[in-house]
């Protein structure tokens, strides 16, 4: 049976080909064509393996005929093989199950059976004289007690010398074994103990006089507490051990514990804390100690707890009382449990114990006696063997000792035989490997050890992808912010952490998540092949613009792929070397529109890909298809490629196609100054021009262009705000107040205040470097209306500021006016105001006599407009000063500074007059204020600052003390001061911050559209019965044509009536008439509230005809 | 009241280090706020910088005390630790040990602890350890050093003393008049 490989096989060749065309040579069983592909799915190579049984001449042959011939298209290339794995771990195991099949042979009992046949019994020759050699087994020799003993061969101790040593002639050691069914062991003997009738002698023996009950803990003091403790330590000990020594030994160390109890219950008393006194109680112990050799095992009642072992209340800190009530409540059991004077359980216990030791030990030292002699397992044990021992080792003292048991000559026996013979060795040997191999893995077959393989490797593949799924932390109680707050810290800021990716996702598969989270590793893989495949020279900065761009495309195929099927797959492959040849004309910078379109069938989908690419890349794209077109030109002369994350990030937010407000804040705000970058944006067309040239640009400039498309393609609509990425960020500001002040202020190079021109100017700029200067121009007739647009909104909000401005003053003097009508109730508000407003007039000290808050109109002048914003953040002081500005010029006087308050010194003077009031006779002038006032001053605010200081540098220092101490780096404060607490418990949600946003759930939309149409439902229910009352009207029809035809004949009757007797019917009718027409009426007014005018009508006709009939009636009878 | 000096800040932190370890620095490097030692009247105080400022407006005399007494110094200028000190080390204590509800009351009243009396410890404990002192159901009762390792507690016998007592919480009642 031989394995062949067989190589350079054609593409289309079978197995049944290859079967046939080696059959000729021998016995084909196995065929396996391997082919390779590449990505494309066309064959690269293809070979094969086949099991084949073939002799040596055949074979031979069969590679002189078949070797380097061609067939089907392929040279062939045949060589041995070797053998498929799968065959030789089934051959493997195979043999091992045959192994474990086969009955074991074990050397031991070998060796014990070719003994036995000598004559030897259990390693025992009766009769025999020490020295003998057992025949037929040439190294084993007779010794003492007629024991059977290998000669050994031992290796000296650091020589290499090796001598023999013969157990014959060394047999003084050797212990006798089968004596043991004789001896008895040590606590078994009985032994006589002499004395009186004393209580110390009966105790000795073991008779104890019955205990009293013990008094209740609560009348126990603690001496009294102690002596029963020692007394019962004692009693123990007497119990534990029957032998007269340990008993004494016991005693007389109880009694010295008594005393060492007793000393240090006094040595508390006199307050010995400082470390000496300590030490020297340790070692006063020590010396009384050091006698207990025997120490119990006393672990039944203490537990040893870890270091993080959690106090479980906060009990001390505010739930104390509760705990001690619940303490007190338990005591009384608890005590029964820790009582110590409770000594009769603990006595019944130990007894129990000690007993059970006892009954082990004899079986011990039956079983073993060197062993437990070695061990000294227990010590009540080992103390009786030692007594025990003692003669026998100062006998064995002088001579060699070697000690044997039976078990270490089994053992030294199986060592010679493996010595003795090879075959032997291998086969526990064998029987070692069989439990180290697979025991689940039953299954023989290739094909049951490829699937045991697989099944044993997928749990791995899985555990390797990763994890997406975030989830929250359960909630953590305040609790654990007591025991460790940091830790905890540190978990809240992870989920902090997880929940803002986990925001990003909602709206997107997890997979491509995932997956663009690490695209920085799988798609520095794709990099290499795309750069095989676009044969230019690619420079290195063109490199990295590349990878980038590649990074960009497969997350945007990603994207896509989820959302599309195959078309936009295809849209993709064909996308990709479109990119990359953006990527390798660097030279060129120019990418025109018309180019793109040509290469590219266009639609919305792929101009997404298109414009993440040309984004990074140099590259403009336009696309009339949806009145949308982009032009796009950066120039990065040293981009670097690191922060993809972060307009990947912004790439999702964008496919997620939800509103997005230019919320995205630009990581550096101050690079946005040196690029020189202007946009043009149309309603209608949306078309954008970005042109960014970066000097140095970081990646987060590159960023910025992208975010830019993004929300252009998030079609959301954008105000002219947003325009330019530098204004991004003051759009993030929500009030356009405050904006326009903050953006008047800011010095800005972009066409931002200035005229159509201006702009203008710019974009020609712009246009003025190479890059730009073939984009623009396309376009340029759309930028300038473009342009004239956005200045026409700049106007507009200029002038609406303006009148925001107006209005605001107006309603400011209008507020201060109703006030000055008011003019008796004024308000003071802080201090601190008034110092700051009393401080205004000294930062223009030029003016003398300046009234305190005159506004200054001016809007262009920035102290007036910062006067203002003060005043916006003080209106109390305002309105209070303002009144009195406007009231009337006698007031006015007042409220100018006179010259002696001005400075300083002058607030500290009109602080003073201050406190004497008004009246002329008190007033302190300048004479009262001492010379060095303001170092005073100055001291004043100083000595608070310094004190702060020195706290600082108190900190540091006793910091640096402790670190000293501690020997360990302590980290400074600044950390601390960076990390922020939050308390977990106290975590509300805020609507307006985005983190929160996980918090909500979001099922209210749909609840909102059933309210919607269960509104409608009602609304139909109610029309409803509208409907129903056309029915009725036709049944009222119905019931007219029957009253109809009563009322003619009622008529006729009436009329002849009225003929024959009209004195009667007057006379007796008058009355009931006007009854009934009554009722009627009556039933009419009910009636009329729900129904229609007309069927009302009809109803008064029905009741018209019915007093008739009545009458009728009446007139008959 | 004055801050202290070099030599008094070692030998207090010397001190604490033994019940609270490095945890030191979280009394001095708090997050809520700017926390000192001061000395007054060989008396250590902890308090707030809000404490301090108000404390300077009363003399040196008349205070009696201010914050929280965390020790004094002895004439020999060793530190030692008052009770009062307790609620600052307990929370922070590295080695603890439980005081069965026996022999509280024992301790309680200012003697060690002995086996006997011991429900649980910390593990690893070394001897000479400050240790803070609890009771079963957790509450604080004091303070001492370990007079055995851990391993030793096992072994010795009920009677040998397993914490030596420094300071506990009855003596809010014995020694009313000099804490403070």
């Amino acid at each position: 049976m031989k394995r062949l490989y067989i190589g350079g096989l054609g593409h289309t060749v079978s197995e049944k080909d290859l079967k046939d065309r080696f059959g000729k040579f021998g016995d084909v069983s196995d065929v396996e064509i391997i082919r390779r592909k590449d990505e494309q799915g066309s064959p690269l190579k293809t070979f094969g393996y086949i099991n084949i049984n073939i002799t040596d001449a055949e074979y031979k042959r069969c590679i002189g005929v078949l070797n380097k011939s061609t067939w089907k298209g392929g040279t062939l290339l045949i060589q041995l093989a070797k053998e498929s794995f799968l065959h030789t771990l089934a051959e493997e195991r195979q043999q091992m199950v045959e192994k474990t099949n086969t009955p074991k042979i074990i050397p031991q009992d070998k060796l014990v059976d070719s003994l036995k046949a000598a004559g030897v019994e259990n390693f025992h020759m009766k009769a025999a004289v020490p020295g003998t050699e057992i025949p037929g087994h040439k190294d084993w020799v007779v010794s003492k007690f007629g024991r059977v003993l290998p000669v050994l061969n031992l290796k000296c101790k650091g020589k290499s010398k090796i001598f023999k040593y013969d157990p014959s002639k060394h047999c003084h050691n050797i212990k006798r074994l089968e004596t043991a069914d004789d001896v008895t062991s040590v606590s078994k003997l009985t032994w006589e103990m002499e004395g009186g009738d004393d209580e110390i002698s009966k105790k000795r023996r073991g008779e104890f006089p019955k205990q009293k009950p013990c008094p209740k803990r609560s009348k126990v003091d603690l001496s009294s507490f102690l002596s029963n403790v020692a007394q019962s330590n004692r009693i123990n000990a007497a119990d534990i051990g029957n032998e007269n020594k340990t008993v004494i030994q016991q005693n007389g160390l109880s009694g010295k514990q008594r005393l060492v109890v007793k000393k240090p219950v006094c040595v508390l008393n006199s307050d010995a804390d400082s470390e000496d006194e300590i030490r020297m109680l340790v070692s006063q112990e020590h010396s009384s100690n050091p006698k207990q050799t025997s120490a119990e095992d006393d672990d039944d009642n203490l537990e040893v707890v870890g270091d993080d072992f959690v106090v479980k209340s906060s009990a001390f800190w505010g739930t104390a009382e509760q705990d001690g009530e619940k303490s007190l409540l338990t005591t009384s059991k608890e005590d029964e449990d820790y009582d110590s004077a409770d000594t009769d359980e603990m006595l019944t216990q130990r007894k129990t114990q000690k007993t059970q030791v006892d009954q082990d030990s004899p079986i011990k030292s039956s079983k073993n006696k060197s062993s437990s002699e070695s061990d000294g397992g227990s010590d009540e044990v080992s103390d009786d063997d030692v007594s025990i021992d003692s003669e026998y080792e100062a006998m064995m003292g002088k001579c060699c000792r070697l000690e044997l048991s039976l078990e270490d000559l089994e053992q030294l026996a199986k060592n010679t035989e493996v010595i003795s013979d090879d075959e032997s060795v291998e086969e526990p040997k064998e029987e070692i490997k069989t439990p180290s191999a697979p025991l689940k893995r039953r299954g023989i077959n290739p094909e049951d050890i490829l699937a045991s393989l697989f099944k044993g490797y997928t749990p791995d593949k899985k555990s390797k992808n990763p994890v997406t799924k975030v989830s929250l932390p359960a909630f953590i109680g305040t609790k654990d912010l007591f025991g460790g707050p940091e830790p905890i810290l540190k978990r809240v800021a992870q989920s902090f952490d997880c929940e803002s990716p986990k925001r990003l996702k909602q709206d997107l598969n997890l997979k491509e998540r995932s997956v663009s989270e690490d695209a920085s590793q799988p798609q520095s893989s794709t990099r290499p092949s795309q750069q095989k495949q676009s044969n230019l020279k690619v420079q290195s900065t063109s490199k990295k613009l590349e990878n980038q761009s590649s990074e960009d495309d497969s997350s945007s195929e990603e994207s896509e792929t989820s959302e599309e099927d195959g078309e936009s797959a295809e849209v993709v492959t064909f996308k990709s070397p479109a990119t990359q040849s953006i990527g390798t004309i660097p030279e060129t910078k120019l990418k025109t529109v018309s180019s793109n379109n040509s290469n590219t069938p266009i639609k919305p989908k792929q101009r997404k890909i298109s414009r993440s690419s040309s984004s990074d890349s140099e590259s403009s794209e336009e696309e009339d298809n949806e009145d949308r077109s982009e032009v796009i030109t950066s120039k990065t002369s040293s981009a670097t490629p690191s922060i993809r994350t972060n307009p990947e990030t912004k790439l999702k937010t964008v496919n997620s196609n939800t509103p997005i407000k230019p919320k995205q804040t630009n990581p550096s705000r101050s690079s946005s100054s040196d690029s020189e970058s202007s946009e043009e944006e149309d309603n209608e067309d949306r078309s954008e021009v970005i042109t960014s040239k970066t000097s140095s640009a970081t990646p987060s400039i590159r960023t910025k262009p992208e975010t830019k498309l993004k929300t252009v393609k998030s079609n959301t609509p954008i105000k002219p705000k947003q325009t330019n990425p530098s204004r991004s960020s003051s759009s993030d500001s929500s009030s356009g107040e405050s904006e326009t002040s903050d953006d008047e202020e800011k010095s800005r190079p972009q066409p931002k205040d200035s005229k159509p021109v201006d702009s203008k100017k710019v974009q020609e700029k712009v246009e003025s470097h190479p890059t730009a200067l073939h984009s623009t121009v396309i376009d340029a007739q759309k930028q300038q209306k473009d342009n004239q647009k956005r200045l026409a909104a700049l106007e507009q909000r200029q002038k609406e500021t303006e009148q925001q401005k107006k209005l605001i003053q107006g309603a400011l003097s209008s507020v201060d006016k109703v006030e000055a009508n008011k003019g008796k109730h004024i308000v003071f508000d802080s201090d601190e105001e008034e110092d700051k407003t009393t401080n205004k007039p000294e930062e223009q000290p030029t003016s003398q006599k300046k009234s305190l808050f005159e506004e200054d109109s001016d809007p262009d002048d920035q102290q007036a407009s910062t006067s203002k914003e003060k005043e916006n953040k003080k209106p109390g002081c305002n309105k209070l000063f303002n009144s009195e500005d406007e009231d009337d010029g006698a007031e006015d006087d007042r409220f100018q500074i006179k010259p002696q308050f001005e400075g300083k010194a002058g607030q500290k003077l009109m602080k003073l007059q201050a406190r004497f009031g008004t009246d002329s006779r008190f007033q302190i002038d300048s004479r009262f204020l001492e010379s060095d006032d303001d170092t005073e001053e100055k001291d004043a605010v100083a000595p608070e600052k310094d004190e702060e200081k020195q706290l600082l540098e108190e900190k540091k220092k006793s910091l640096d003390i402790l670190q000293s101490i501690l020997n360990t780096s302590i980290q400074p404060q600044n950390t601390k001061k960076t990390k922020t607490f939050k308390d977990v418990s106290s975590l509300h949600y805020d609507p307006t911050q985005e983190e929160h946003a996980a918090f909500e759930s979001k099922i209210e939309q749909p609840k909102k559209e059933s309210k919607a149409a269960r509104r409608k439902k009602r609304e139909e229910a109610e029309k409803l019965p509208e409907v129903s009352k056309d029915i009725y009207f036709e049944v009222a029809a119905d019931l007219k044509e029957v009253f109809g035809m009563s009322k003619e004949n009622l008529e006729e009757k009436e009329t002849v009536s009225w003929d024959k007797e009209a004195e009667e019917t007057e006379d007796i009718m008058t009355p009931m008439e006007v009854s009934f027409t009554s009722n009627v009426e009556a039933y009419e007014e009910t009636s009329g509230g729900f129904k229609f005018s007309f069927f009302g009508e009809d109803a008064a006709a029905g009741t018209t005809t019915k007093t008739g009939a009545l009458i009728t009636y009446i007139e008959f009878i | 009241m004055r801050p202290l000096t070099d030599e008094e800040t070692k030998t207090m932190f010397e001190k604490l280090s033994k019940y609270i370890g490095e945890n030191i620095k979280l009394l001095i490097d708090r997050p809520d706020g700017t926390y000192c030692f001061r000395l007054h009247n060989d008396r250590v105080y902890y308090m707030s910088e809000k404490i301090l400022k108000l404390a300077t407006n009363i003399s040196r005399d008349k205070l009696v005390s201010v914050g929280t007494c965390f020790g004094k110094f002895t004439k020999t200028q060793k530190f030692r630790l008052h009770i009062t000190a307790l609620d600052f080390l307990a929370p922070y204590a590295k080695f603890k040990v439980w005081v069965k509800p026996g022999s509280e009351q024992s301790f309680l009243y200012g003697n060690h602890i002995m086996k006997s009396g011991l429900g649980r410890i910390t593990e690893n404990t070394s001897q000479y350890q400050g240790v803070v002192v609890y009771s079963m159901s957790d509450v604080p009762l004091g303070f001492g050093v370990a007079a055995k390792t851990t391993q030793e507690c096992r072994k010795v016998d009920p009677m040998a003393i397993v914490v030596f007592h420094q300071a506990d919480i009855g003596e809010y009642i014995r020694s009313e008049d000099t804490l403070t």
